[in-house]
C-alpha cells in the first residue's frame, strides 16, 4: 500500500471506488452524481465582489446545495477569500408563459468562511480567556431570501435553462446587533444585497 | 390571487430596502466616509475658545444607535460644549456597518467630535477600517492651549507584544510647549486593567504623571460609574468615565489649567 501514498488522491479516490462498484455502470452513476447540476456566478451577496459556485438539486430540483467561492479586491474593501456553503428551498413556482418559472420567494441559508490572519475561526486562547469574545471572527451564519426567474432553453443545448436571481441576506452579527437595538435599527436595514446568475445543466 | 400578491411583493420589498455587500469584513464601501478626524479637527480649528473649555465625553457607543441618537440629541439642545469625544468600542464586531451606523449618527453633532479606538473595534478587519475612516490610532491636536494626546492602549488586541501604547510615540508627543502649556490624554483601555499590557503599565504611568502640564488622562472601557484612579499625590487623575449605553457621558471642564468632571445622563 506504501506506493499508493505517490498517487495524487483523487486519483486513489476513483480507482477505489471503482473497486467497490460493481463495474462500469456504477462508475457512471458515480461521475453522473458528482456532475453538478448548475454553475452559479454572484455578484455581492456578502461572499465576494464576485463567487462562482456549483449547485446540486434535491427534492426535485426544490432544494439547492452549492459551493461557492468569493474575492473582494483590493480597490472593493478587500482583499478578501471567502468560501461559502448555501441551501435554498423554492416552495413556489409560477409558470409564465412557456418559457419563463418565477420563484418569487426562496428561503436560503448559508455560512461563510473568510479566510487570513485577521479570521481565526476562534480567537487566540493564548490571549483571550474564554468567552471574553464569543464569536467568530471567521465564520459567518447567514440566513436570507431569493426570488429568482428561470430562462428554459429549448433543449437544443446543454444548458438547459439560465436562472436569474436576486438575494436579501443577513448574517448571525448584524441580527445580533439588531436584536440589541430593536428600537435603533431598522429590521429591513440588516439585508445586503447579491444578484446572479445560474447555468443549469 | 391575494396570496400571489403578498408572494411577489416580499422579495420586491427587501431587495428595495437593502444594499449590495461584498463582505462583512470588507474595509470600505464607495460611500464610506474618510478621514473624518482631521476633517472634525479643522472644524475644531475654526472655533474661539473662552475662558472654559467644554468637553462631552462618550464611549463605548457599540452600535447601540438609539442611545447614540440620544446622547446626539441631548448635547445638540443643551449646547455649550466645545467638542465631544468618542473614546473607543464604537461597534461590538469592528465591522464596516457599524463604524458607518454611529459616525453618520456623531455626524449630527452640531459640535465637532473626535474618535479613539478601542478594542472591540480592533477584531477583524477593524483596524483597517477605522485606519480609513477616521485616521491614525495615534494622533494629536490642540484646542486653547491644551494639546490632546489620543492613542491606542488596546493591549490586548496587539497580543500584548509591546507595541500598544506605542510608548516610542507617546514619548515624542507628550511634550507641551510654549502655546500647550496642558495636556489631555485620551485612550481606551486604562492602565490599570487588565486588558493594558501589564510590562507596559509604570513606564506608561511614570511618564504621564513625570510629564509636566498634564492634566489628566481619560478612559473608559468598563462600563462603570465615572472614577479617579490617583494612588499619591504626585499623581495625574486617571480618569475612567461610562458608557452610553448606561446613557451616560461625562463633561469635562478645564479653566485657568483646573480640570473637573462630572458625569451626565440623559
Amino acid at each position: 500500500m506504501a506506493n499508493l501514498a505517490h498517487i495524487p488522491l483523487v486519483f486513489r479516490i476513483l480507482v477505489l471506488l471503482s473497486c467497490c462498484s460493481s463495474g462500469l455502470m456504477a462508475q457512471g452513476r458515480f461521475v453522473k452524481a458528482i456532475i453538478p447540476d448548475q454553475a452559479i456566478i454572484q455578484y455581492a451577496g456578502s461572499i465576494g465582489y464576485l463567487s462562482a459556485g456549483i449547485g446540486y438539486n434535491f427534492f426535485k430540483e426544490k432544494s439547492t446545495l452549492s459551493f461557492h467561492y468569493g474575492y473582494v479586491p483590493k480597490n472593493k474593501g478587500g482583499e478578501l477569500n471567502i468560501a461559502a456553503l448555501k441551501f435554498d428551498y423554492k416552495p413556489f413556482a409560477i409558470k409564465i408563459g412557456d418559457q419563463l418559472v418565477f420563484h418569487p420567494v426562496n428561503p436560503v441559508a448559508f455560512v461563510s468562511y473568510t479566510f487570513g490572519q485577521q479570521f481565526g475561526f476562534e480567537f487566540d486562547s493564548q490571549v483571550y480567556e474564554d468567552g471574553y469574545y464569543w464569536w467568530s471572527p471567521a465564520l459567518r451564519q447567514h440566513l436570507g431570501i431569493t426570488s429568482e426567474l428561470k430562462i428554459l432553453g429549448d433543449g437544443s443545448s446543454k444548458i438547459k435553462s439560465i436562472s436569474l436571481y436576486a438575494e436579501a441576506n443577513t448574517n448571525d452579527l448584524y441580527a445580533i446587533n439588531w436584536y440589541h437595538d430593536i428600537k435603533g435599527i431598522p429590521f429591513t436595514d440588516i439585508f445586503r444585497l447579491g444578484f446572479g446568475i445560474k447555468m443549469n445543466f | 390571487m391575494r396570496r400571489n400578491i403578498l408572494i411577489y411583493l416580499l422579495p420586491i420589498f427587501l431587495l428595495s430596502c437593502g444594499t449590495a455587500e461584498f463582505s462583512p469584513n470588507q474595509r470600505f464601501n464607495s460611500g464610506s466616509p474618510q478621514n473624518v478626524n482631521a476633517t472634525q479637527i479643522a472644524k475644531l480649528a475654526q472655533k474661539t475658545p473662552g475662558a472654559v473649555i467644554r468637553i462631552a465625553v462618550s464611549s463605548d457607543t457599540h452600535t447601540a444607535y438609539d442611545d447614540s441618537r440620544d446622547f446626539v440629541k441631548y448635547v445638540n439642545s443643551t449646547g455649550g460644549f466645545d467638542f465631544a469625544v468618542l473614546n473607543g468600542d464604537i461597534t461590538n464586531f469592528g465591522l464596516l456597518t457599524e463604524f458607518e451606523g454611529i459616525e453618520k449618527i456623531y455626524e449630527g453633532l452640531n459640535i465637532p467630535f473626535v474618535t479613539v479606538i478601542g478594542n472591540h473595534d480592533e477584531n477583524a478587519e477593524g483596524n483597517s477600517v477605522y485606519q480609513r475612516m477616521f485616521g491614525e490610532k495615534n494622533f494629536t491636536f490642540s484646542y486653547g492651549g491644551i494639546k490632546f494626546i489620543c492613542h491606542d492602549t488596546n493591549s490586548r488586541e496587539h497580543s500584548f507584544d509591546g507595541t500598544a501604547p506605542d510608548m516610542d510615540w507617546l514619548r515624542k508627543n507628550m511634550v507641551p510647549d510654549a502655546n500647550h502649556p496642558f495636556l489631555i490624554a485620551f485612550s481606551h483601555v486604562p492602565s490599570f486593567d487588565g486588558d493594558f499590557d501589564p510590562s507596559l503599565r509604570q513606564p506608561y504611568e511614570q511618564l504621564f504623571n513625570t510629564t509636566s502640564g498634564v492634566l489628566a488622562s481619560v478612559h473608559s472601557h468598563r462600563h462603570s460609574t465615572d472614577s479617579i484612579y490617583k494612588p499619591d499625590s504626585t499623581s495625574i487623575p486617571f480618569i475612567v468615565t461610562n458608557t452610553i449605553l448606561n446613557r451616560t457621558f461625562t463633561v469635562i471642564e478645564i479653566s485657568n489649567g483646573q480640570l473637573s468632571t462630572h458625569p451626565v445622563s440623559f
